[in-house]
């Protein structure tokens, strides 16, 4: 038998771990449910954001959790202009034109980094070090990283739910042309989610860095998880993405205990590999709902009946 | 020949088919009228497989093809065009109607030889090898109907074949339709153009808002109150 | 009035002459006589990089045939490839099996993962297949790290074939002629797939799923078919791959930069045409081998962002690729040299 408190510190370990892939996915889940374009590219973003906030940190001075503060608007901008200038042209192509337009800002962000700042590892050295949180000791820096994400997801929430633009947002999402006839600009809208989408990576990027050290292929490692943790948790749905992380994140946790680091990886692809095979056989619903709200409607529509 | 029954399908709160009940007698023409929304778009997509209905079944010479898959019932003897045309844009008309020529079994020559007898049935207006996506709304109007008829149906299923068409080009057309009548295909028409479906139709259903609101002759349906209602009020 | 699209029944001989007559027909045949000949002037460098084109070329040719034709997103066509390499190396090193068992088992395994994959992932959007291929890519990568004692792990195998095998290969000009012959098989095949009744649902498919269906087409078994074909290719060059390099590697072979590659090359080249990725191998391997081992380094990052670049703006504003683009190069080579009777 496994002892209980190991058991505990795997699921406290894969749930703050979880809620940054969140942080993560959640740009991603959001480009990808309001505009149907998956963004390849969403993890070299997400390494340029880290670079950042490393250079924030070595050249100002400034802690990375507080970088996110100028990083984020930043990124707001950068997405806004990368829409314009590489998605907007192709918005209406077929798939693989967005496909290939990210997978060439992949090479272009990541031979930037790799010519002007090179490949050896950045980690920032802000001065946090372990706690203990419910008698398992922590580092500090994944304690605020997973409130960060907590926070972020509720910050969404809000916009999405509670503002104007949140509500162009999600009526585009549903149906572009309905939402145009009521007057939303569907180009404005694409603008601005996908600059809301790159300014989450903006909020990730100072997280990750606090935690792990960047090189200019780190996004790679990521961006595949993100994509699980958003094929699992459903498109545009925030507490879903926030979710699924976990998920992954223990599941990660708890492989990377029990086999090895190195097996985590096949496991969660297979996970991601089984949620399409359920999908496609009809046992899961559409294919842009999320895995844990489909399974709370089926679990409130029995409770009904 | 086909029979639906209770049909209905619900997007969310809206009933688009709600309870239709209807036969298609085999080898006459059969009309479908309604205004626009009226579901009839929605009842082909239910007949040919590309919605699951809410409720209800659909049984073509005597068997439920209810759960099918479109290219299922395409292989059963149903074809069907679409309302707006679904041209294959970078293929050549010749090989947009080969696609549904080579179902049984048939080699390429064989096909390509099909394909170009089809295109002179239904009277196609220009060269069989441009591309698809140069062709003028006539000439893609013949080529939707082309492509269907490739398939040998025995029940063809046409959403709005002459809509768009000028008066010169639609009584052409019209002329093709009612050959292909003469040569064994059942047809269930969809149609707005009112003195195509009456002059062409044995029968004619009216659907209204999901429903259907009466059926008969052509001259039934014109002197039937509710129809000169549902139609003058729109 | 009506011209009917050309269904000759004219002798297939007289079919030949015929094309063999026009200008680019005889231009083609001489590009192929002097290919042919290269192998007595050509160095040994040359035929090397000849060499890796025709098998890249393949795993492109493949790739169109789900890609271009089928316009179904593969990204992780490597996977096929990593099957081939490393059934090649295992079975042949570790299990003292012939070079042709090896391969075919590499085939098989390849096929019946297309089918493992393609099924459930077909009959969902676009976008989920190619996601799905990327997590195929990627979690075998892992899973050959993970059983590094059975595979060779991170550092990879050396393979040694029978040595007959390995005499024949080791000669450049006679490895050569091989890959020549095989990669000329590949384009007869992918030529022969676009004119049956595979290539016309799969163009159909690829235009207008809906429109396919209606017309009978079985839309989720063609693909599987199609993508079961571009994944023996691919596992083929893979597995002939093994015994040239001698050597395979978990990053070479199950690579995610080689899964987009083989997209880029066709897209370079022309998606959906059959000579679309022969092209595009031509005109991007030696470019390749010349930013990585010539340039190298930080000047070949430096290429690859220009590369990027250029990827972008092909996107963006000739998506049509290199054969449309210089098709008019072949209409002036028709109109302006002479005919041949
Ligand atoms: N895929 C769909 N999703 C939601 N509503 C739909 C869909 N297809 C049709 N409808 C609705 O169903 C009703 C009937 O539409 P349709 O069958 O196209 O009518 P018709 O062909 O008679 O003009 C309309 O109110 C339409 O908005
Ligand atoms: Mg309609």
């Amino acid at each position: 038998m496994v002892q209980a408190d190991i058991l505990s510190q795997i699921i406290l370990y894969g749930v703050l771990t979880g809620g940054v892939y969140a942080l993560v996915a959640m740009g991603l889940s959001l480009i990808f449910g309001v505009m149907d374009v998956v963004n390849f590219a969403h993890g070299a973003y997400l390494m340029l954001a880290m670079y950042s906030s490393y250079f924030a940190w070595q050249i100002l001075g400034l802690d990375p959790f507080l970088s996110i503060l100028l990083v984020a608007p930043a990124f707001f901008v950068f997405g806004v202009i990368s829409e314009r200038l590489i998605i907007h042209p192709i918005i209406d192509e077929p798939d693989f034109a967005q496909i290939f337009a990210t997978v060439g800002l992949i090479w272009v962000f990541e031979n930037f980094a790799h010519y002007f700042i090179g490949t050896d590892p950045k980690g920032i050295e802000a001065g946090y070090g372990g706690m203990s949180l419910l008698g398992v000791p922590v580092q500090e820096v994944r304690v605020y990283g997973f409130v960060i994400a907590l926070l972020t997801a509720l910050g969404m929430y809000l916009l999405l739910e509670k503002t104007k633009i949140g509500l162009a947002i999600r009526a585009t999402a549903q149906d572009k042309e309905a939402a145009e006839l009521m007057g939303m600009s569907s180009e404005v809208v694409y603008m601005v989610t996908f600059g809301l989408g790159i300014a989450l990576v903006g909020v990730a990027g100072p997280v990750m860095a606090s935690i792990y050290s960047t090189t200019p292929t780190v996004g790679a490692n990521y961006v595949l998880i993100a994509f699980v943790v958003v094929v699992l948790g459903g498109l545009g749905d925030v507490f879903g993405v926030l979710w699924a992380g976990m998920l992954i994140g223990i599941v990660d946790a708890a492989v990377a205990f029990f086999y090895e680091p190195t097996l985590s990886a096949p496991v969660y692809y297979t996970i991601f590999i089984a949620v399409l095979v359920l999908r496609a056989t009809g046992h899961l619903g559409g294919s842009d709902e999320g895995l844990l709200s489909r399974i709370a409607n089926i679990a409130s529509s029995n409770e009904s009946s | 020949m086909l029979k639906t029954e209770n049909l209905t399908k619900r997007f969310g709160s809206v009933v688009a088919v709600d309870d239709v009940s209807i036969e298609i007698p085999e080898g006459e023409i059969t009309g479908l009228i309604g205004p626009n929304g009226a579901g009839k778009t929605t009842l082909f997509n239910l007949i040919t497989g590309f919605y699951t209905p809410s409720n209800g079944t659909v049984t073509y010479k005597g068997e439920d093809i209810t759960n099918l898959a479109p290219h299922e019932i395409s292989k059963k003897g149903v074809s069907r065009t679409f309302q707006v045309p679904k041209p294959l844009n970078q293929l050549s008309v010749t090989e947009n109607v080969v696609v549904g020529a080579l179902g049984e079994g048939k080699g390429r020559q064989a096909a390509m030889e099909k394909a170009n007898d089809t295109l002179d049935r239904v009277n196609f207006q220009g060269d069989y090898s441009m591309t698809a996506n140069s062709l003028n709304v006539g000439q893609l109007k013949r080529l939707e109907i082309a492509k269907a008829v490739a398939t040998d149906p025995d029940l063809l299923m046409l959403d709005e074949a002459v809509a768009g068409l000028n008066p010169d080009e639609r009584g052409k057309l019209v002329n093709v339709i009612e050959k292909l009548n003469d040569q064994g295909i059942t047809i269930l028409m969809v149609e707005h153009v009112m003195e195509v479906v009456m002059g062409l139709s044995n029968r004619v259903i009216v659907l209204d808002e999901g429903k259907v609101l009466t059926e008969g002759t052509p001259k039934e349906v014109q002197n039937d109150d509710e129809v000169i209602e549902v139609y003058l009020g729109t | 009035m009506s011209q009917k699209q050309q269904t000759s029944t004219d002798s297939i001989a007289g079919k030949i002459t015929k094309a063999v007559g026009k200008p680019s027909g005889y231009l083609s045949l001489l590009v192929f006589l002097v290919a042919l000949a290269l192998p007595l002037f050509a160095t040994n460098y040359i035929l090397h990089i000849l060499i890796l084109v025709f098998i890249t070329g393949i795993g492109a040719i493949a790739w169109n045939i789900i890609g271009g034709y089928g316009g179904q997103f593969a990204l992780g066509n490597a996977v096929f490839y990593g099957f081939g390499a490393y059934s090649v190396a295992l079975l042949v090193n570790n299990y003292g099996q012939s070079f042709f068992v090896a391969l075919a088992v590499g085939i098989i395994l390849s096929v019946l993962l297309a089918v493992l994959v393609g099924y459930p992932t077909f009959t969902l959007s676009g976008h989920y297949f190619a996601l799905a291929t990327i997590a195929v890519v990627e979690g075998m990568l892992y899973l050959v790290l993970f059983f590094g004692d059975f595979t060779g792990g991170a550092i990879g195998q050396s393979v040694t074939p029978a040595s007959w095998l390995a005499d024949l290969v080791g000669n450049r000009v006679i490895a050569f002629y091989i890959f020549f012959a095989i990669f000329g098989l590949c384009i007869l095949i992918s030529t022969w797939v676009r004119y049956s009744k595979l290539g016309y649902y799969l163009l159909a498919i690829r235009e207008d799923q809906d429109a396919a269906a209606a017309l009978g087409v079985n839309t989720t078994r063609y693909k599987i078919y199609g993508f079961a074909l571009s994944a023996a290719m691919t596992a083929l060059a893979g597995g002939m791959y093994a015994v040239y390099g001698t050597y395979v590697s978990p990053s070479g072979a199950f690579s995610l930069d080689l899964s987009i590659q083989y997209a880029l090359i066709t897209l370079i080249g022309g998606m959906g045409t059959i000579i679309g990725p022969i092209v595009g191998t031509l005109f991007m391997v030696p470019i390749q081998q010349y930013v990585t081992t010539v340039l190298g380094g930080n000047l070949g990052s430096l290429a690859y962002i220009g590369y990027g670049v250029i990827l972008i703006v092909v996107i963006i504003y000739a998506p049509e690729g290199l054969v449309t683009r210089l098709s008019f190069v072949r209409e002036w080579i028709d109109n302006t040299l002479p005919e041949v009777k």
